[in-house]
């Protein structure tokens, strides 16, 4: 799916949500939660791929002060 | 042959019960999965994800037959805390993301497919997977959402009683109600808003496709797995709200002084000490300090509560320190956990799972007469109806506790007096001892079969 019909179907269901409805008397929600994920893959791999920054980044950090920590300890 | 009345759903196979054993039977179909993808099943039983389980020889027409592990008790997401509905939502995730580095996926994401071992969440349902290419859509996702998502975010946001939606509804919380539910600064945040308010209205616009799309031809871009790993995260930094609690914090605030207390504890360990029971229920088990007394007593411990945070403090701090033989569970003594489901029989009441060999009812027998107004008489038929043997704690009327109680009453509860209660339990249970707690207004009774 390109990048831009992906954004249109977001927004919509950004719109959509914001509509209100009236009560169905009976909805079996399989298909529309299956139709649905199409138009939150990008926000699960965006969410996906943050997450790993985030983690990478953490990492980095953590390596980064025991480091320093260490050189601190050495030169003590 | 037993057949288990809540294994009919799946055309795979079904649990049933011969010769004392738990089986599950096998179609061909779901044999041949079993055994095409034994690395991942190998895998999951040796990280604690699924329940271990060996191969039998097939009988009863089936391809072929495993003998699952047998979980000590079976127990339903209406009776468990805050945080054992969410570690059997990590669980289920954990089990498909396995399962999808495999080839694999799960065919339903249902709470009730999560038993408690060994103090973890463990999946039971061998039958559960079916091959995928790992590409959305993840068709247990409104399921899990049901189940899982929506009674874990209500609960950070408005009441920690998130397993009682199960009671009047075995499918979980829907959509639409745990949207109603939620506060304005729940439904802003991100993950809240995407798989809960922009879900239910997407479900609820695309109703009209119903009938002219065919589940089967949906297909999306993008990996199952990205997906489970959004709602692991998300699920895994939610945590419980401070519902009101009346008792997880009961016994910092009791009326005893120390001494009494450390008494009580002594009396009650040496009703059980060196004994090798089956099962003990302690009704009104608080925070568990006394189940965590004798569980060296019996095999399983059944410590209920009405209270969830108690309930919740009493598993938390079982699953730390490995207490395997406690089951914290939310039981009401005043309105227990019905039969429920299909023919009433899919999901059955706690007495149908478990025949305690005794029951321990500390501090319960005032609150059942003077805030549930249940004769003496109906709670010692309560109990015999349960148990032959029975230790309890009477509260007399000289305790602050119970004046609390008759101060908010406009009637005299006459009726409450420790003759009373002796005659109503002893027409029921033959009186073994008597052993009065020192500086107190209180006993503890023990009862045994006439």
């Amino acid at each position: 799916m390109h990048f831009t019909t992906m954004f249109e179907i977001v927004l919509l269901a950004f719109f959509a949500a914001l509509i209100p409805e009236p009560a169905f008397a009976y909805i079996d929600p399989g298909l529309g939660s299956l139709i649905f994920q199409g138009a939150i893959a990008a926000f699960v791999t965006a969410a996906g791929a943050w997450a790993a920054l985030r983690t990478k980044f953490r990492e980095f950090l953590a390596r980064f002060l025991n480091n320093r920590r260490a050189g601190e300890n050495a030169s003590e | 042959m037993l057949r288990n009345e809540a294994s009919f759903r799946d055309p795979d196979g079904y649990v049933f019960e011969h010769a004392g054993g738990v089986y599950r039977g096998l179609t061909s179909q779901a044999a041949a999965r079993l055994a095409a993808h034994s690395a991942f099943y190998a895998e999951a039983v040796e990280r604690g994800l699924l329940v271990a389980f060996h191969e039998a020889a097939p009988a009863f027409g089936f391809s072929a037959v495993i003998a699952p592990e047998r979980i000590p008790l079976v127990t339903y997401p209406h009776e468990w805390s805050y945080e054992q509905l969410k570690d059997a939502a990590l669980n289920t995730l954990d089990v498909n993301i396995l399962a999808l580095q495999h080839g694999l996926t799960l065919k339903d994401a249902s709470a009730f497919n999560n038993q408690t071992l060994a103090c973890r969440s463990v999946f039971i349902d061998h039958t559960s997977f079916e091959e995928t290419d790992g590409r959305l859509p993840w068709r247990p996702y409104s399921q899990f959402c049901r189940h899982f998502l929506n009674p874990l975010v209500v609960g950070v946001y408005r009441d920690i009683h998130v397993g009682s939606f199960f009671r009047s509804n075995l499918d979980g919380l829907q959509q639409q109600l745990a949207n109603d539910l939620l506060p304005v600064r729940a439904r802003i945040r991100p993950s809240v808003f995407v798989h809960m308010v922009a879900h239910n209205r997407f479900i609820r616009r695309t109703a009209d496709f119903e009938g002219r799309t065919q589940a089967t031809a949906v297909r999306a871009r993008g990996r199952q797995i990205d997906l489970l790993r959004q709602l692991r995260g998300f699920i895994e930094g939610l945590s419980a709200a401070r519902a009101a609690s009346t008792w997880a914090r009961y016994y910092e605030s009791t009326n005893y002084v120390e001494a009494a207390f450390e008494q009580k504890k002594q009396i009650v360990g040496d009703c059980f000490a060196g004994r090798h029971l089956a099962t003990v229920w302690d009704v009104g088990a608080n925070d568990g300090t006394f189940s965590r007394l004798i569980d060296n007593s019996a095999k399983t411990v059944v410590a209920l509560d009405l209270d969830h945070n108690a309930v919740n403090a009493n598993y938390a701090f079982n699953r730390q320190h490995g207490r395997d033989r406690i089951h914290a569970l939310v039981y009401d003594v005043g309105n227990p956990t019905p039969a429920l489901g299909f023919r009433n029989r899919e999901r059955s009441t706690l007495e149908e799972r478990s025949r305690p060999d005794a029951i321990m009812a500390l501090a319960v027998i005032h609150h059942l007469s003077l805030t549930n107004n249940v004769p003496l008489t109906e709670s010692a038929r309560y109990f015999a109806e349960r148990t032959p043997e029975l230790v309890v704690e009477w509260v007399g009327r000289g305790d602050s506790q119970v004046q609390r109680l008759l101060a908010q009453k406009t009637v005299s509860y006459d009726g409450y007096t420790e003759e009373c209660f002796i005659r109503a339990y002893g027409a029921q249970f033959a009186l073994l001892s008597r052993t009065q707690i020192s500086g107190t207004d209180r006993a503890i009774y023990r009862f045994g079969r006439p």
